[in-house]
């Protein structure tokens, strides 16, 4: 033991003849450590993306009308006209806040928020339902089709 | 994943805020360390240099490194780091004497800081000896550049041998409070003079003297020629100083009073109660003037506007004034003390400029009221010799009358010697040290 | 290999680096008296570095970062700790380190699955409730802590994370309205601004004005969150113009406000400096005289004035470790709080709790640093994870585990996936 502490101290001595070295190195190690465990962030993104992806059923909202496709990415996604929704549809026929898509256990569930002109599911009105790949979803003038996303 | 973006907005713009206090405290971090430092337990103070490289302040001096009284005589207006003295070119500038830097560190030895300032240590050694035993104050500053050369304050105090059983007033320097002007006041009334009437009209008035005058309101104004000066113009009025004639001045129909408060204040007065402005010399805090003006027939409104009543000049002022009239352009050359700041690795942050103030009267009065004080400063070639000079003189009562300050102030026309001074001695008896042989003593050691 | 199929290797490795070159300069810099004591630090932070990591390896989550960045942070801090004045091992921040983590590791799994939080969100204002009621019956008026005797508690700190929690919200659960008087209203909306005034009133009484805007800044972000649902009157860019209004009426106001009111905001502490500024002069003299580099571990005099390890923290470092050292522990939390917005949670409600946490974290920061360095009024509130307090340190822990929550959640896969009917591609498309 006391050769070990001696060992040290000496190592210490000689530690000290390169404070200004050590300094510098300290702080670009610490500084690159903190950057790595960052730049880590990207590639654990991907993960919890292909998670997400099977939780979500890879599952997206296509309007054929205007030839395009809304990837469901979160939990909860707002339909409506108003500026602040997810999913925004400039058209008179929709309510500001209209309808809602929401994700529970890997079950996807449309609500209507009390809209004016209400939200229909394969031509029903409905209140609130869970939706099966393919449903047509018709939101004021506008129809979407629920389906899954191709690999 | 609009609403989700949202979050992370208001996390990047907290972030954003943050990062940037972070940037303006390293800013002042930076930019503040050595005033930091020089407020601390283990600073390093560089030295003060005079204008041939004596040495004025020296923080590590000690008791017989320097012959005796070697400070004495700007003891208490350089003054030192030891916090007796809160008015004084340390005590305002210690940060830049300060030997440290953020990167390096404090130095103890090597340290290149210092302050060179415009000071001329031989000077003021010889106008602080020219006091003899009296009290008072001399300041002496280049009118077309602003370098203060000289600046004495008696009773001083000598930092190397402490702070106890001092003179009372040994501790601030008399140049830069207010004090009773007497009649140095009527340059400024005969500037205000020249603003109300105009030079012809003030030219054409006279007035005359029997030794004393009764005001409208009834007051006794008298003169200290007890026998009187006779009919005078304005040039034999204000060489005679003639309380009288100055009186009736005051009362005359063409000089409106509002004129007369309105160039005060222009010039620096606070007039009536109005709050007091201040200025800084290199940090130095320097009062200006006050008085109150309420009647133009009232007895102690005339009083005023001849120095005395409540009407008070800071000797620094009064100087300054002289430059604004010498210079023919109303504006007032700002003095300064400071020629440069050089940091510890001995690099000059600062230099000094010539600074101009606003106008503070017109150039017609400049020059009338030059023309007169040089007219008068001829009754000066005797006493003053070998200098062409423009001065007032002024005895002012104070303490309730018990005592007569003596008073002159001036300036030297020479192009090559342009000096302004302003010269106080306290409670002078004749027969004593005259504020005109100070002035000689002052204006033939500048050189 | 870890859970989530990443190597961690190489983030391992330079963590333990990091401390590693910090505990070099202990030994090179350092001020000790037997070479034991810098020996036995070195030693307990890289064991407890190891068995860190070690247990990370069982954690079944998503990621890693928050818990890697947090293991950076607390064992550097522990370092810093143990410098002050004298190398030694300071044992009892260590000992919050760990129960840090524990926290950490108790909100992530409490704020996993956010339904089950928004089904009992009572039990939260319970807590709260029960908060305030302690710091009512038990600190008294002025004070802020209760004396249990072996060691002394800190109620309001402990607000601060159950604050933060009752003001995360989803967006399904701002559609649960009621009709009150012909107005619909959500009722947990009005619950939240009554919780928020009794939080305030509290503070007040309790003079912890350095908690106070703590709370305002999380309530402020609740309240943003809140009002752009479900009537949404105000526009972003109005709310964005009328911050900038303010903003710059305040600025302005304050640049013509009368003399006296600058002299309140901006307290000379120079003209007081051997009175009330002295705790404050002291901290701008430490950063002054640390430099750059700093004067060694150990080496600091800070140390001697009150309050060192916990409310002028950043000075004792910027005067030990230099202002480079200070500045990057201050970017490696800005880092964890950053870490939220690359990998992004997937619901409002983990959104609006990792944004409740990371304006504690920023606010407690801000007052802290810049109230410490007199460019704010300078209030006695903690830096998360590097100043001393048990109470700051578990309250900060379970703040990281919220944000960890939002990027680390494990999302449930159905048990039995629903087949898809036959040939629905073929039997709705619509081509024009």
């Amino acid at each position: 033991m006391d050769g070990f502490l001696e060992f040290m101290s000496e190592f210490a001595n000689k530690l000290s003849a390169f404070k200004e070295i050590l300094s510098a190195a300290a702080l670009i190690i610490i500084d690159v450590c903190a950057l790595a465990i960052v730049a880590f962030c990207s590639k654990e993104k991907k993960v919890v993306q292909a998670q997400w992806s099977r939780a979500a059923r890879h599952m997206m909202l296509t309007d054929y009308d205007e030839n395009f496709a809304f990837t469901l990415n979160s939990e909860e996604i707002l339909m409506g006209r108003h500026i602040s929704v997810d999913l925004r549809f400039p058209d008179m026929s929709v309510s500001r806040y209209h309808a809602m898509l929401t994700l529970e256990d890997g079950i996807w569930t449309i609500s209507d928020l009390d809209s004016k002109s209400g939200t229909y599911v394969n031509g029903r009105k409905i209140k609130q339902i869970r939706l099966k790949p393919g449903d047509e979803i018709k939101i004021g003038q506008k129809t979407l089709y629920f389906r899954r996303k191709r690999a | 994943m609009k609403s989700i973006k949202r979050g992370n907005k208001l996390i990047t713009m907290m972030l954003f805020i943050f990062l940037v206090g972070m940037g303006l405290l390293i800013y002042k971090i930076q930019s503040e360390a050595s005033f930091y430092i020089s407020r601390s337990g283990v600073r390093n103070l560089g030295y003060i240099y005079d204008c041939n490289g004596e040495i004025l302040f020296d923080d590590n001096a000690e008791s017989g490194s320097y012959e005796s009284g070697h400070f004495k005589d700007v003891g208490n207006f350089i003054g030192d780091a030891s916090g007796q003295m809160t008015n004084t070119l340390v005590a305002k500038n210690m940060e830049k004497l300060s030997n440290y830097s953020f990167t390096s560190g404090i130095q103890n030895k090597g340290g290149k800081a210092a302050i060179y300032s415009t000071l001329d240590h031989s000077a003021n050694e010889k106008v602080y000896t020219a006091f003899g035993g009296k009290n008072g104050c001399a300041i002496a500053y280049n009118y077309k550049t602003g370098e203060i050369y000289v600046c004495v304050s008696r009773p001083s105090v000598d930092p190397l041998k402490g702070y106890e059983n001092l003179e009372e007033g040994s501790l601030l320097c008399k140049a830069f409070y207010k004090t009773v002007p007497g009649s140095m006041q009527k340059i400024s009334t005969t500037i205000a003079a020249v603003e109300s009437m105009g030079t012809d009209e003030l030219e054409s008035k006279s007035f005359s003297c029997s030794g004393s005058y009764t005001n409208k309101t009834g007051g006794k104004i008298n003169c200290h020629n007890s026998y009187g000066h006779g009919t005078q113009g304005i040039y034999e009025g204000f060489a005679n100083s003639c309380n009288p004639f100055f009186a009736q001045l005051v009362e005359d129909n063409a000089f409106r009073l509002d004129d007369i408060i309105e160039t005060y204040r222009n010039m620096g007065y606070a007039v009536n109660g109005d709050k007091e402005s201040r200025f800084s010399i290199d940090g130095i805090m320097c009062q200006k003037a006050s008085t109150d003006l309420e009647d133009k027939n009232d007895f102690n409104t005339q009083w005023g506007c001849m120095g005395q009543g409540t009407t008070m000049v800071s000797p620094c002022q009064m100087m300054m004034w002289q430059s604004a009239i010498v210079n023919e352009t109303g504006e007032m050359t700002m003095p300064y003390l400071i020629d440069k700041v050089t940091n510890v690795r001995g690099r000059i942050t600062e230099k000094a400029k010539t600074e101009y103030s606003d106008r503070l009267f017109s150039v017609t009065a400049a020059k009338e009221v030059k023309d007169i004080m040089l007219s008068n400063g001829e009754n000066y070639s005797g006493k003053i010799p070998g200098f062409t000079v423009g001065v007032k003189s002024g005895t002012a009562q104070v303490k309730n009358g018990a005592e007569e300050n003596s008073l002159l102030t001036g300036f030297d026309t020479d192009p090559d010697h342009p000096i302004a001074f302003c010269i106080l001695i306290e409670n002078r008896t004749s027969g004593e040290v005259s504020t005109d042989q100070i002035a000689t003593v002052l204006l033939s050691s500048i050189k | 290999m870890y859970k989530n199929g990443l190597s961690y290797t190489g983030v391992t490795f330079l963590t333990l680096l990091s401390h590693i070159s910090m505990l070099a300069i202990v030994f090179a810099k350092g001020n000790y008296d037997s070479i034991l004591a810098p020996v036995i630090l070195s030693a307990v932070i890289i064991a407890s570095d190891l068995i860190y990591f070690f247990i990370l390896k069982f954690l079944k989550q998503n990621t890693y970062t928050i818990d890697f960045l947090l293991i950076g942070i607390l064992n550097m801090s522990v370092i810093f700790q143990s410098c002050f004045g004298k190398v030694s091992f300071a044992t009892k921040h260590f000992i919050f380190a760990i129960l840090a983590l524990v926290c950490c590791q108790a909100g992530f799994k409490l704020t996993q699955n956010h339904r089950i939080i928004e089904s009992r969100k009572y039990i939260f204002y319970g807590i709260i409730g029960v908060l305030i009621l302690s710091i009512l019956l038990f600190t008294g008026s002025r004070g802020m802590w209760i004396d249990l005797g072996f060691i002394t508690v800190q109620p309001s700190e402990f607000i601060k994370p159950f604050f933060v929690l009752v003001c995360a919200t989803s967006l399904k659960y701002q559609q649960n309205k009621h009709r009150v008087l012909g107005i619909r209203v959500v009722y947990d909306n009005w619950i939240l601004i009554g919780v928020t005034g009794v939080i305030v009133l509290l503070q007040w009484w309790c003079r912890d004005l350095g908690s106070l805007p703590t709370f305002m800044a999380v309530a402020g972000c609740a309240f943003l969150f809140r009002i752009c649902y479900p009537k949404a009157k105000l526009s972003k860019k109005l709310i964005i113009g009328l911050s900038v209004l303010g903003a710059a009426v305040i600025v302005i106001a304050l640049k013509f406000a009368p003399g006296y009111v600058q002299e309140r905001l901006h307290v000379d502490i120079w003209s007081d400096q051997n009175g009330t500024g002295w705790q404050q002069c002291q901290a701008l003299i430490a950063i002054a005289e640390g430099g750059w580099f700093g004067k060694g571990p150990g080496n600091g005099s800070l140390y001697k004035v009150p309050a060192a390890n916990t409310d002028i923290v950043f000075e004792a470092i910027c005067e030990e470790w230099g202002l480079l050292v200070a500045l990057l522990a201050v970017f490696m939390i800005i880092l964890l709080l950053a870490s939220s917005i690359i990998n992004t949670p997937r619901s409002y409600f983990h959104t609006t709790l990792a944004t409740g946490a990371s304006a504690v974290f920023i606010a407690q920061m801000a007052l802290n640093i810049f109230g410490s360095c007199n460019m704010i009024p300078f209030t006695g509130v903690t830096i998360p994870f590097i100043s001393q307090g048990g109470s700051s340190m578990m309250a900060c822990g379970l703040l990281a585990g919220f944000l960890k929550a939002g990027q680390a959640t494990v999302f449930p896969v159905p048990v039995r996936p629903q087949q898809p009917p036959q040939g629905y591609p073929q039997q709705n498309r619509r081509v024009q």
